[in-house]
């Protein structure tokens, strides 16, 4: 398998405090990732450097071959935490916006999957409950048919049943053969469907392996991710 | 489809998706400009050709007296609610969570900046021709309603100056050269909010932003102001429009203005300064926006 995102050395601050201390790693393609660490190790940063979002970090950081920029934006569908779209869009001028510029988007499944979510294609963003808000965002990124999918907290802060939902969204239309790096906190709930796991504190790679070499002992990841980080809890 | 042509078709995108989130706010004023003048000149009309003055003819032309003012206050406002797209919406698509959006899209920092400064910028200078025409317009029409005598002759006189210069060709040498100059200051305004806007995102003034985008603005424009009267002191570079239609350039010293009768002089110092200066702040905003801002 070809490496699809290769990471040598990157090092970013926010003036005197170092978030990423010159990590290194790969990725594989055709894999889904987990990126996992607490709050503040540098988990976003590392997204937003890989989305495009951050350009002044020092280091190599490749897309498919290519430093983050138009080219690689093209191949990487993201999902933020956050919900980003304008307040003044109805679904369907969301749909269109994201048709304009990505050649992947797959408008007809959009238009159906508007109709499984059961969103009203009319209504406007702002009127929409978070969740509502959630799940056009979740659409927007799953009907790309992208070589990258890049999940900032996909389950962050919905109900169980939600991210039933939600993981089943994205495994049931992710196209064969392309990779997703997913950060979560809540490893419990899907470090089943995670081929490789990459662990970072305090800014350094803690822990990069597949799932299968890590848990050969019978270990979880919830239960290794504890042993990692419960130094950083201790009295 | 080659990489040049998916360029323009992504630029072509960003274009249209600025004009339609603007479109939707700018456009309610015009179709209310619209009413309005369609209001007056229907009363305008009816005055004009006698018409019976029933109770309701009478109505719509006082109506349409009034139509006059609130036209030229709407075309007003026009500016003002234009500026306020310039600013906010600029700020906000780019630098609030919508710019997860923007900034992930697959396109350029220059393509996604020169898109919000043709469209936005556009709109300034459409908004302030449409100014200008109402209020011209209506108060020459409207002169016995709002409009003193005197002021009547003030525009009779530049009219007739206007007429009375010596050619056809300077008549509309003139014309462009103050377009020219009006487009050009309109493009180094939203530049230079642009710019101010953009810095203030800055991780050290992000905190503050908007109370440093005004103190940036006003530190770059007057930084501008300077540099724009700089070259003036040393030359000025003429461009001088003669009577029988032939064109001439050249440099003089300010202490040197002397011209032939029917020679109309330009004085394109600042229109070239203020060019450059949008190119300047074009490429700072851009360099900005892709190595130094950061999203929250």
């Amino acid at each position: 398998m070809s490496k699809i995102i290769t990471v040598k050395n990157l090092k970013k601050s926010y003036g005197t405090i170092q978030v990423l201390n010159g990590i290194s790693f790969s990725l594989e393609e055709g894999q889904i990732i987990g990126l996992l660490g607490p709050n503040g190790c540098g988990k976003t940063s590392l997204i937003k450097i890989l989305t495009g979002l951050i350009n002044d970090y020092s280091g190599e950081v490749l897309i498919d071959g290519k430093k983050p920029g138009k080219e690689s934006k093209a191949k990487v569908a993201f999902l933020p935490e956050k919900t980003y779209l304008p307040t003044w869009m109805v679904a369907d001028d969301a749909i269109n916006y994201i048709a304009d510029f990505y050649d992947d988007f797959d408008k007809e499944k959009a238009m159906r999957m508007m109709d499984v979510f059961q969103l009203n294609h009319k209504q406007k963003v702002k009127t929409m409950s978070k969740g509502q808000q959630e799940k056009l965002q979740l659409l927007l990124v799953m009907c790309r048919n992208a070589r990258i999918y890049i999940l900032d907290e996909p389950m962050g802060g919905v109900d169980p049943a939600a991210r039933d939902f939600i993981l089943e969204t994205i495994l049931k239309n992710r196209p064969e053969g392309s990779t997703i790096l997913m950060s979560t906190h809540l490893i419990q709930d899907v470090e089943e469907i995670f081929d490789s796991i990459l662990m970072i504190r305090q800014g350094e790679v803690r822990i990069q392996d597949s799932v299968e070499n890590l848990t050969k002992d019978g270990k979880t990841i919830n239960d290794l991710f504890k042993e990692v980080f419960s130094v950083d809890w201790q009295f | 489809m080659t990489g040049n042509s998916k360029f323009k078709s992504k630029f072509g995108m960003l274009l249209k998706n600025d004009f339609l989130a603007s479109a939707r706010v700018i456009s309610l004023f015009y179709i209310f400009e619209i009413i309005v003048l369609l209001v007056f000149s229907v009363g305008a009309y009816l005055n004009k050709k006698g018409v019976e003055q029933t109770e309701f003819v009478s109505k719509l032309i006082n109506t349409s007296n009034v139509a006059i003012i609130i036209a030229i206050l709407v075309a007003f406002l026009l500016i003002f609610v234009t500026f306020f797209f310039v600013v906010f919406d600029f700020n906000k698509s780019l630098f609030s969570p919508q710019g997860y959006l923007s900034f992930t899209l697959p396109v350029s920092s220059n393509q996604l900046l020169g898109s919000k400064l043709i469209v936005y910028g556009g709109w300034m200078i459409v908004s302030y021709v449409v100014f200008f025409l109402v209020t011209f317009c209506l108060l020459s029409y409207g002169e016995q309603y709002v409009v003193g005598q005197e002021r009547v002759d003030t525009l009779e006189m530049m009219l007739v100056q206007f007429m009375n210069f010596p050619s056809k060709s300077q008549i509309i040498a003139y014309a462009v050269y103050y377009i020219i100059e009006f487009f050009a200051m309109m493009l180094t305004f939203v530049s230079v909010v642009y710019f101010s806007i953009s810095l203030s995102h800055i991780r050290v003034f992000q905190k503050h932003s908007m109370v440093f985008a005004v103190i940036i603005f006003f530190v770059v424009s007057g930084i501008l102001a300077w540099a724009t009267t700089l070259p003036s002191n040393l030359f000025e570079l003429i461009l001088q429009f003669k009577s029988d239609g032939s064109i001439g350039i050249g440099i003089i010293k300010p202490d040197e203005y002397v011209f032939a009768d029917g020679t109309m002089p330009f004085n394109l110092n600042s229109i070239i300064v203020s060019l450059l200066e949008c190119v300047g702040l074009f490429f700072a905003t851009s360099h900005v926006m892709h190595k130094m801002v950061n999203i929250k």
